[in-house]
């Protein structure tokens, strides 16, 4: 089979061609190629279905602008390095963020902790349902025991667990509806 | 070919194969000295070309 027909059989998502050229004849080059930009052990499965998902997106555009300059497996050499290698930087990118989260998180100063307590509150004031701040405030806040407080609401405590499930989804999206007011000004 | 300042999968795939003119040899050396991600892609396109020759070495070997 020509380059020309394996990039039509391509194109046209024919099964015996997508897997036989794709995901058997390209296997032992994924897999090096994978082996060569990962230093550590990743999911191949799954990085070689976003390869191709990346190649078949908008229409199959990049096979489409295939030029055959070259021959399809050394093109496909060529994006898949292009592509495992952002995909690396990316990951890379993302744990970073999650650190700087973690250590925001767990060394809070006192300026940090004494502004997240007036966001807190302010987040109060914006929650339409005041139960629901009674709840959070009583249990999360002032550590009341559920049993106490059930007692002083005059309801069950399996209710209460109900109720209080339902207020932090209210300050979840409350929160989230203030971000996106945040980031619009 | 090349887009924003830079070298197009297709460019390299054709240079890799020897498919390129002298001014495409010069723009992709070029382009080398300062873009450390084209650096990588040569570095690893040459090493996977060591495997995959390696392994089928390997397998007519097996196979003879």
């Amino acid at each position: 089979m020509t380059d020309q027909e394996i990039i039509q059989k391509l194109i046209a998502r024919d099964n015996r061609v997508t897997e036989e050229f794709f995901f058997v004849k390209c296997r032992p080059l994924f897999l090096s190629i994978i082996k060569k930009v990962f230093d550590y052990e990743v999911d191949y499965d799954e990085f070689v279905n976003e390869l191709y998902l990346y190649l078949m997106k908008d229409d199959a555009r990049k096979l489409r602008n295939f030029e055959y300059r070259s021959s399809i497996y050394q093109w496909i050499k060529v994006l898949a390095i292009r592509f495992f290698i952002k995909k690396r930087d990316d990951l890379i990118e993302d744990c970073r963020d999650e650190t700087l989260y973690e250590e925001t998180k767990e060394q809070p100063t006192d300026d940090t902790d004494s502004s997240a307590k007036a966001d807190l509150n302010r987040l109060f004031l914006m929650m339409p349902n005041k139960r629901y701040v009674h709840v959070i405030t009583k249990l999360m806040i002032d550590d009341w025991e559920p049993e106490q407080l059930a007692d002083e609401m005059g309801i069950s405590v399996d209710n209460l667990y109900n109720i209080k499930r339902r207020a932090m989804a209210q300050l979840t999206q409350v929160a989230l509806n203030d971000k996106k007011e945040y980031e619009k000004k | 070919m090349k887009r924003n300042n830079i070298i197009s999968d297709e460019l390299l795939a054709a240079y890799l194969e020897g498919n390129v003119n002298k001014n495409e040899t010069m723009e992709i050396l070029e382009a080398m000295k300062s873009d450390h991600v084209l650096r990588e892609i040569m570095h690893v396109a040459l090493q996977v070309d060591h495997d995959i020759f390696s392994m089928t070495n390997k397998n007519l070997v097996i196979s003879l």
